[in-house]
């Protein structure tokens, strides 16, 4: 997914301005110039100068003509080629809001099956691999090295499901 | 004696055990780096002991490292980045029906350059370190600034963007307290950010995250791709490695050094090596028509060059490459802190460190043997069901070590930006270098500038930290300097 580098050079530039922004609130120390805002200050600085010369060098390179501000290393259109990112990030996304509800052992295995079946295809082996590796997981950094995963709705078995 | 005996424990050595399987399997799929494979590792680690962790890490490094020839050789996809300098040689060799010695050479080469970066490692580090002993805050200073530097300097592709890379793994590394005032910084009023952005999730993020989505863009059709014959492994190579005795020397020597430069890694070293064998050799046309001598010395460069990026990383706490920001973490997170006080409090668990580095680079040889004779069944496991995996390993990983959910959020945000950032031309080597270097530059700075009631002179008073400014801004201002005196000579030319 590469975009054209004179979105990159303008993103750069404004990611940099924003660093310069925020660091300008931050305090100064007592005694000295330099406080917690000096090494953001100059970041930002070297951000907005990357990202000038980014541009220009676009500019310079192909004398600002742009054939596509947009494109992917895939045969597929843009919008398909970007889908399984999408799905990669809503199953993260959807671990992240249920897994302390629903706990683990059910979050796992619905997010792990839900990304194994959008690659595969193959119901009855996506669930056993989705299952047998949620427990396994779940019995390594559980049982093993005493990571504390959430229980959840399954907090009244735990003593049941830990071995 | 107590170092040995430290490391000659079940723990360690089933620790040790493990790891080499793991880095041997992660590093011979193709698309897989030794990086990632330490990223997914890191936070086991942070539940074992020092020792057994470190040695874990340490030979995970040698053993990805080394598979990464694995695909190279019978697919002609490198493994690992380090392995790409002479994937066509050794390939063209395996289309010759040369594959066993291709794959032998590399094997006993890569473990003489690890053994070789090892000694170098066991013996440099501690005098390093008795040197660095009379450093203040002004020579860390410049040491990281030079760290940062030559990690621009010789990041592939181009500088500004390398230079953004950089920006962006300082900027990262700024959120939260600031280390001298304990001012928040960048955390927007939540708390959660106010410790920081966790430098394990955002690792697993940068590293294997971003893996994940690339291989989501275009995943394939599953199948595992056809994998080249492998006749008679180690037939004839201890003739050859007899032969090429120099060049192999050569590589060591080659990779240790590329090695302890910071920003340059194994990658650079093995391609270096095989630019410097073909200008040496008296055949130089034969070079990537499948000739074993491309293969020897740079292989045993890029394991060499482990053990190089481990002597800065250890004395000065200033890593090499990734994987060395990778294990200066993993150091910093057992209280290894390195520097050259490591080696008076805690010398024992730095030589321990040390020997299990020699003794992976030992154990290359039969666990790597093991690793070519079933690489067939580790490429027949589908990328399909690999990947989902990896997600759910990511998830944990980032998870374990703070114990919150916003630790999967982060590790989603910098998967993203690993994703963006490699697509799109800007390397990741330079922002992990920034997220660990941040620290050690500002802390610095600012105690110095404390020190000294503001005055910058200060960073030019003592003279190594004047010989590093001088290497720095040397570093800084130089090329640009030649561009434009080449580019107004040019112009000078032409009217």
């Amino acid at each position: 997914m590469k975009f054209d580098d004179s979105i990159n050079g303008l993103l750069i530039i404004c990611l940099g301005g924003a660093v310069i922004f925020l660091a300008q609130q931050l305090p100064t120390l007592q005694f000295i110039d330099y406080g917690p805002g000096f090494m953001p200050t100059l970041i930002g600085i070297l951000l907005v100068i990357c990202g000038l010369s980014v541009l220009a060098k676009r500019i310079a390179l192909n004398e600002g003509k742009v054939s596509t501000w947009l494109r992917i290393d895939s045969d597929q259109s843009l919008s398909r080629a970007l889908l399984p990112i999408g799905f990669v990030i809503i199953a993260i996304l959807f671990y992240i809001f249920t897994v302390n509800v629903l706990g683990f052992l059910i979050t796992m295995p619905v997010t792990l099956f839900s990304l194994l079946f959008y690659f595969n295809r193959r119901p009855g082996r996506d669930i056993a691999i989705a299952v047998i590796g949620s427990v396994a997981f779940h019995s390594f950094f559980y049982q093993l090295m005493s990571v504390q995963l959430p229980w959840g709705l399954l907090t009244p078995f735990a003593g049941v499901l830990t071995w | 004696m107590d170092a040995l005996a430290l490391l000659l424990t079940p723990t360690t050595l089933g620790v040790m055990l493990a790891c080499a399987l793991y880095g041997l399997v992660i590093g011979a799929i193709p698309g897989f780096s030794a990086a990632m494979a330490v990223a997914l590792m890191v936070p086991v680690s942070y539940f074992l002991d020092p020792v057994p962790a470190l040695a874990g890490v340490v030979t995970l490094c040698a053993m990805g490292i080394f598979s990464g020839d694995i695909p190279g050789a019978l697919l002609r996809i490198p493994g690992t980045p380090a392995s790409a300098a002479y994937v066509d040689e050794s390939y063209r060799m395996t289309q010759q029906g040369q594959a066993g010695l291709a794959l032998g050479t590399g094997l006993i080469c890569s473990s003489l350059g690890g053994i070789f970066g090892s000694i170098v490692l066991i013996f440099a580090a501690p005098s390093l370190g008795n040197l660095a002993l009379q450093f203040s805050s002004i020579e860390y200073f410049w040491l990281a600034c030079l760290g940062l530097t030559a990690a621009i300097a010789v990041s592939h592709g181009s500088p500004a963007k390398g230079l953004v890379s950089l920006s962006l793994g300082l900027l990262i590394a700024m959120v939260g307290l600031d280390p001298v005032s304990g001012q928040p910084r960048f955390t927007f009023g939540t708390e959660y950010l106010s410790g920081g952005l966790g430098f394990i999730p955002v690792l697993i993020g940068l590293f294997a995250l971003s893996e994940v989505f690339r291989f989501a863009l275009s995943p394939g059709n599953g199948k595992p791709p056809s994998v080249g014959k492998l006749h008679g492994l180690f037939r004839g190579v201890l003739t050859e490695v007899k032969r090429m005795g120099f060049q192999i020397l050569q590589g060591c020597g080659i990779g240790t050094l590329i090695g302890a430069i910071p920003g340059a890694g194994a990658d650079i070293a093995s391609y270096i090596a095989y630019a410097s064998t073909k200008k040496q050799s008296r055949h130089p046309e034969k070079f990537g028509t499948g000739i074993v001598d491309g293969v020897a010395s740079a292989s045993a460069a890029n394991n060499a060059s482990i053990g190089g990026a481990l002597v800065p990383a250890t004395v000065f706490g200033i890593p090499g490459d990734s994987l060395t920001a990778v294990i200066i973490g993993v150091l910093y997170m057992k209280g290894l802190n390195p520097g050259p006080t490591v080696f008076l409090t805690q010398g024992e668990l730095i030589t321990a460190v040390f020997l299990a580095f020699l003794m992976a680079n030992i154990l290359i040889v039969p666990f790597g043997y093991l690793a070519i004779r079933v690489f067939r069944h580790i490429l027949a496991v589908p990328r399909t069901i690999l990947m989902p995996l990896i997600v759910a390993a990511c998830i944990i990983g980032s998870f374990a070590v703070e114990n919150t959910v916003f630790a999967v959020m982060t590790m989603l945000c910098a998967g993203i930006l690993g994703f963006f950032m490699e697509e799109n031309g800007f390397p990741l080597a330079p922002a992990i270098l920034g997220v660990v270097l941040a620290p050690v530059v500002e802390d610095n700075f600012l105690n110095t500038l404390v020190k000294s009631n503001g005055d910058l002179l200060i960073f030019f008073s003592r003279p190594i930290a004047l010989g590093l400014a001088i290497i720095t801004i040397a570093i800084w201002l130089v090329p640009p300097l030649i561009a434009l005196l080449r580019r107004s000579a040019s112009k000078v030319r032409s009217t």
